[in-house]
């Protein structure tokens, strides 16, 4: 279970030793969620849809524990990232749309049992289950360093990764955006395999066809609010997709007043 | 968090053998360094202000380089990692693992400890087996505590210079300027006798001085270990000041740079 209460999180430009020290990535304050309630299930996927700066990153950086929400509380499996971090960080398999978080230097498998010795496991079961990952993401006849790896091969590596301790919610944000169409369908089958074992998934996409096809439940984040929560069969309408219903609910919320 | 250390240790291993010229041009490095020290050496013969020593100002230099060469480690080893990790953007994985802090901290730390023994050890390997220095093996196996305790004090400096890196990003400014007052002050290359009087006084607030007092004593002064005990003490209170001070002082950066969102960014 993956539950966000009333979280809030504003940008404040640097103060003080801060401002001495280095520059923030504002001057302005900057509201970025303005109170976010959700909560994705075990054995479903709750897919998160927002035009860019809706808030979405930043929402899954509260969630990983890497931000701090201003308001509110996040609960991953039951623990608090800002008050058990230990708890939540084992809860978590978290994939961030940016792949240089992989060691290019490293081989696929470097990099998978690297991870596993972080997350406690020994040396045999991060060997065994980088062995599993390799073979299922597609990557074990051809483990070389990251940096030879292509774009692709790179957002599949990252995906092994964020499940080689075997977490209970698991939060991928843009996964697909380097994968051609048809590696798309094979990540949105594991992660389906994977809801239907029990996991807890927040899938952050753009891609609305994906999300309809994927996702069983959907959230649509504008401006730092979530506009739409509910079942993905709910957007489903008589001679309609859900996908063309997301889209209308992410430009109406995107058009500028004057112009709606 | 001997198992977090050891992983983020082969870790740096696998990735520093990607990097072949690198090792070629350390260990080079070191030996044109240990031959400069010896025709300085030359130039230099028993000057009065070492007359409390055996060997030549060769083996002098030789000893407050090998532990400032520690020092340098455990000073600037955690601001380097920090730095590299944010640029390759990795910092976000170490953070959001449940790994101790300890164990990471250590594991940081290992690599660039054992590349540095590595260096110290050639360099005295040249200087004994070489060039003739008459340093007494005993010493250098009695010094080992003493080295360690230093790197260690200048780890907890270097541990707070991490925990601002994390918020500057680039421009520590503790280490390198300590490493340079370690290296004008602490009697690295010449006696701090030899210093004003005022930079005496600053030089024995330096951990590296009583190190380095304390290894050459052992090592050409024909100390025991109940001589030099009192420097070790020293050293020891270092420790226990520093390090929690430093702990505290990275936990509280790592906080701050958490609720200013600036974790991950480079």
């Amino acid at each position: 279970m993956l539950l966000v209460e009333g979280v809030r999180r504003t940008y404040e430009p640097a103060t003080g030793l801060v401002r001495l020290l280095t520059r923030t990535a504002t001057d302005t304050t900057v509201v970025a969620l303005r109170h976010v309630d959700l909560e994705a299930r075990p054995g479903r996927i709750l897919g998160l849809v927002g035009p860019n700066g809706a808030g979405k990153t930043t929402l899954i950086r509260i969630i990983a524990g890497l931000l701090d929400p201003d308001a509110g509380r996040v609960l991953v499996d039951g623990h608090d990232p800002a008050t058990d971090p230990g708890a939540a960080a084992r809860a978590l398999g978290l994939v961030l749309a940016d792949d240089r978080s992989l060691y290019w230097r490293l081989t696929g498998r470097q990099n998978l049992e690297f991870h596993g010795a972080l997350f406690g496991l020994s040396r045999r079961d991060a060997a065994a289950r980088a062995d599993d990952l390799l073979a299922a993401a597609g990557l074990a006849d051809n483990d070389r360093r990251v940096f030879g790896y292509s774009t692709g091969m790179r957002a599949r590596l990252a995906i092994a990764r964020a499940l080689v301790h075997e977490p209970r919610v698991v939060v991928l944000d843009e996964p697909t955006r380097s994968l051609d169409p048809i590696a798309a369908r094979g990540l949105c089958a594991v992660l389906r395999h994977l809801a239907d074992s029990g996991c807890t998934i927040l899938l952050s996409s753009h891609r609305l066809d994906e999300l309809e096809r994927v996702a069983d439940d959907v959230a649509v984040l504008v401006a730092g609010q979530v506009t739409f929560r509910g079942p993905m069969a709910s957007l489903r309408t008589a001679g309609g997709t859900a996908a063309s219903r997301l889209e209308e609910l992410l430009h109406a919320d995107l058009l500028p007043a004057a112009m709606r | 968090m001997i198992d977090v250390a050891l992983a983020v240790l082969r870790r740096d291993w696998e990735i520093e053998r990607t990097y072949r010229m690198r090792l070629l041009l350390a260990a080079a490095s070191t030996a044109a360094l240990a031959a400069g020290m010896y025709f300085i050496g030359r130039l230099v013969t028993h000057p009065p202000e070492l007359a409390g020593y055996s060997g030549t100002y060769f083996d002098f230099a030789l000893v407050g380089l090998a532990v400032t060469s520690f020092a340098g480690v455990g000073l600037r080893s955690f601001g380097t990692s920090m730095i590299t990790e944010q640029n390759t953007g990795t910092m976000d994985l170490l953070l959001t693992s449940p790994a101790s802090r300890a164990g990471l901290l250590s594991g940081l730390f290992l690599f660039p400890l054992l590349l540095a023994s590595g260096e110290v050890a050639a360099l005295l390997g040249i200087g004994i087996g070489v060039l003739g220095s008459g340093m007494s093996i005993g010493g250098l196996v009695m010094s080992v505590p003493v080295i360690i305790l230093t790197t260690i004090s200048f780890a907890a400096v270097g541990i707070a210079a991490g925990g601002i890196l994390v918020i500057a990003k680039r421009g520590d400014p503790i280490s390198g300027p300590f490493f340079q007052i370690t290296m004008l002050l602490t009697g690295a290359v010449y006696p701090v006798s030899v210093l004003p009087g005022f930079l005496r006084v600053i030089a024995w607030c330096i951990p590296a001085t009583w190190g380095i007092k304390a290894t050459r004593d052992l090592l050409l002064g024909g100390a025991g270990w109940r001589d030099v005990m009192p420097y070790v003490l020293v050293l020891v209170g270092f420790v226990i000041v520093l390090l929690p001070m430093s702990l505290a002082a990275f936990r509280a950066c790592v906080g701050v740079a958490r609720s200013r969102g600036l974790l991950g960014s480079y």
